[in-house]
């Protein structure tokens, strides 16, 4: 699963860099290229099965802290 | 940069299908249940008078995106600071309607089938859509937002031999506090995400006709679930609180002479063309975004891999639907007020208190 979403990645790579190359938008690249690596990785970790947090469990309770130490303040 | 224009009428329909987006089937201030219809009507006055104050940025700064107005009244670093806030923001809209329909989806028609299957495809759209640009997303949702209200009507007519006014009862039975809490809830979501249309206004044709082509919009989509929640409560009645997808049980009901019969399609349908829209002005936002915070000239590029971002969000976004619920009924009306409300009047107040010292000291 790792190698096909590797595949995938390095596609579109190869489909969106040649353009950018020819116009010398450098930055673009570089952005594009960071972007692409962020995403390699969080996707590998996730297909691979390590349980990256849960946006909302993030949130809640972070929340929860502050409320407790709104609480203990008072 | 993206160089396509939209008209008023456009924005409208765009502002309409994003407001109505995942709220139609997956509505927040359940525990409100039968005075939801009636709370609505204030959390929509509550809505437009966010948006007006956050247009107020726009009329301030004609031709800016909410990131080059951060830009100009924050400086660099504060702005960049704010953009890279707003980028989450719009990263985590899109992640949640992407989450719901998921959901949605694995928990009434295709339960075997895996999420991956349902989302990819889904996503690949979405990237080639963004990456047209606005006049494309606007255009492709002209005549979805037309068939999703044309439903709208049918369903009218197709519950009239189920819908029992006595259903609607008991109104006012919430204590006011509780009433004006839930109504800012829904003031904020899902009215106050309509804060992501400062990346898009700048790009409508006609500016002075912005502010009333959004109110407008917010208003048309605000009627729909507004009638949408009191066909709803009339159909399924009290049982109605406990369901997950209200709105998608209410359509199970019809039933017109055993003929037209499991009609859930419906809400799903209007669910996928609006959600479609939603998640797409979402990532078009955060390219768009994206490239601003990094002065590119182009977002093209970034579309596919922000939208693997937007994926990968969906899938980490909640553990279960039951704790998404949880989120919007505790967390979510902090959250949409600082995003909706705070951000945008603090940005207005700074500008315009640099505005009077700056006029001061030429005086």
């Amino acid at each position: 699963m790792i190698i096909f979403v590797v595949l995938v990645f390095i596609s579109v790579f190869i489909y969106e860099a040649p353009e950018l190359v020819e116009k010398e938008y450098w930055r673009e690249l570089a952005v594009f290229t960071l972007l692409l690596l962020l995403s390699l990785v969080l996707s590998s970790l996730l297909v691979s099965g390590v349980k990256l947090p849960y946006i909302e469990t993030v949130w809640i309770e972070l929340g929860e802290g502050i409320h407790r130490v709104i609480q203990t303040s008072l | 940069m993206d160089q396509g224009k939209i008209s008023p009428w456009q924005l409208t329909l765009l502002v309409m299908s994003f407001t109505i987006g995942n709220w139609i089937v997956l509505p927040a201030g359940t525990e409100a249940w039968q005075n939801l219809w009636l709370i609505m009507i204030l959390a929509l006055g509550e809505g437009l008078v966010f948006a007006y104050l956050s247009l107020l940025l726009f009329r301030r700064f004609p031709g800016k995106t909410l990131f080059e107005i951060f830009a100009l009244v924050f400086g660099s670093v504060g702005g960049k600071f704010l953009s890279l806030l707003f980028l989450w923001f719009f990263l985590q809209t899109g992640a949640a309607a992407l989450m719901i329909f998921v959901t949605l989806l694995k928990t009434t028609i295709f339960t075997a089938t895996p999420d991956m299957a349902l989302l990819v495809p889904w996503m690949l759209i979405v990237i080639y859509g963004c990456r047209r640009g606005i006049e494309v997303i606007a255009r492709s949702n002209e005549p979805l937002i037309i068939a999703t209200i044309f439903l709208l009507f049918i369903s009218v007519l197709l519950v009239l031999n189920i819908f029992d006014p006595a259903n609607l009862l008991p109104l006012f039975n919430l204590p006011l506090s509780d009433a004006l809490w839930i109504s800012v809830g829904i003031a904020v979501f899902p009215f106050g995400q309509n804060v992501l249309f400062l990346m898009i206004l700048p790009r409508v044709n006609r500016r002075q006709k912005v502010t009333g082509a959004v109110l407008k919009g917010m208003i048309g989509a605000g009627g729909y679930l507004l009638l949408i929640q009191f066909l709803t409560v009339g159909v399924v009645g009290k049982v109605g609180e406990i369901y997950v997808f209200p709105s998608y049980e209410f359509y199970r009901m019809i039933d017109i002479a055993r003929v037209l019969t499991r009609l859930e399609l419906i809400p799903l349908l209007n669910f996928m063309t609006m959600g479609f829209i939603k998640i797409m002005l979402c990532l078009y936002a955060l390219a768009v975004g994206t490239a601003q915070v990094f002065n590119l000239r182009t977002y093209r590029p970034l579309v596919f891999p922000l939208g693997a971002l937007l994926l990968i969000a969906a899938f980490r976004f909640a553990p279960s639907i039951s704790q998404h619920l949880r989120f919007v009924e505790e967390v979510n009306p902090y959250f949409g007020l600082f995003y909706s409300v705070f951000l945008p009047l603090l940005t207005l107040g700074v500008a315009l208190v640099r505005g009077w010292l700056r006029r001061r000291v030429t005086s």
